[in-house]
């Protein structure tokens, strides 16, 4: 279902008809979108749901300035970085390391299925600082463009070339002390 | 999309449609979340309480005690009929309040423009310019 005939659908009044196609043309793309910020499956998919909500409770409130896709995927990338925080301040209380969790985390996964190098890649990700790890992961993962990236988060095209440049020499510093 | 190292479910994303419905979802009950929070808030306000029934001996030498002032002056003919609070207050206080009331005077010009604004009628106006005094 294209974003035009959900709105129209929402417009109509055939709200659950309309979230429902809503559901089915973005639910794979925004389930993987997160998964990379959460450390199961179970976590992702509580996650999913909770960005769903919002999309429901928020729809009344859609104007049709951004596209409907931008929207979306603006409320997904909100709710990954609230996690993300929460998970943060977690381990700060806690005193413990987030990556030694998400390294145990990854190994103990039995929906990780993924080799070595895979391995140290998504560990490699998660010390990224926030808004370098979102932009690589739109990037590389999820083969967005900067200009998508950039509506997404608010910010220019050359702030997220930026991002995601450090990002990649970071990573690539890691990999090759590995290696 | 490269696809991530992650596998899902058999039928996780079929069924993805089916499980999420917020419209049968009960609202949230926002107490369970906030009762740390409205506990904190709660030992903040004993606290804070607390330390501001504390007897401040600062507080105990700038003011002179009220009941002893009141009574010495109670059958004296001192306390001023007309603002009879003005007894607590010495006389730097009262010379301040000149001052403040001097700022504050209204001129002619605003009363004018004020009269305008509010439709006062004109015989209305010539009461208010002619008289010195307000007459309550």
């Amino acid at each position: 279902m294209s974003d035009e005939e959900i709105i129209g659908l929402y417009r109509e009044g055939k709200k659950e008809k309309a979230f429902n196609g809503l559901v089915r043309s973005y639910g794979e793309r925004l389930y993987w979108h997160l998964r990379s910020f959460v450390q199961s499956h179970e976590d992702a998919d509580d996650l999913l749901q909770e960005v769903f909500l919002k999309i429901w409770n928020a729809l009344p409130l859609f104007r049709g300035e951004a596209r409907l896709y931008t929207w979306v995927y603006r409320i997904a990338t909100n709710e990954a970085l609230n996690t993300l925080r929460k998970t943060r301040l977690k381990h700060l209380l806690s005193l413990s390391s987030p990556e030694a969790s998400y390294v145990a985390g990854l190994e103990s996964d039995p929906y990780f299925n993924g080799d070595e190098a895979q391995k140290r890649l998504l560990t490699a990700v998660c010390r990224l600082p926030e808004k370098q790890r979102l932009v690589f992961v739109m990037r590389y993962f999820e083969d967005m463009d900067y200009k998508e990236i950039a509506e997404i988060l608010r910010t220019s095209p050359g702030s997220v070339k930026v991002s995601y440049h450090h990002a990649y020499v970071k990573i690539k510093k890691e990999l090759s002390e590995d290696f | 999309m490269k696809k991530m190292p992650y596998i899902v479910p058999e039928g996780y994303f079929d069924r993805l449609e089916d499980r999420v419905r917020p419209w049968e979802r009960p609202a949230r009950r926002p107490v369970k979340k906030a009762v740390p929070y409205i506990a904190a808030a709660a030992v903040a306000a004993v606290i804070a309480t607390g330390i501001s029934l504390m007897p401040s001996r600062q507080q105990e030498s700038y003011y002179p005690d009220i009941e002893a002032v009141y009574m010495e002056y109670l059958y004296s003919d001192l306390i001023p009929a007309t603002d009879p609070e003005l007894l607590f207050y010495d006389e730097g206080y009262t010379d301040s309040l000149n001052e403040v009331s001097d700022a504050y005077t209204v001129g002619d010009d605003e009363l004018v423009d004020y009269l305008i604004e509010s439709g006062a009628t004109i015989e209305e106006a010539r009461q208010i310019f002619l008289t010195d005094t307000l007459e309550y």
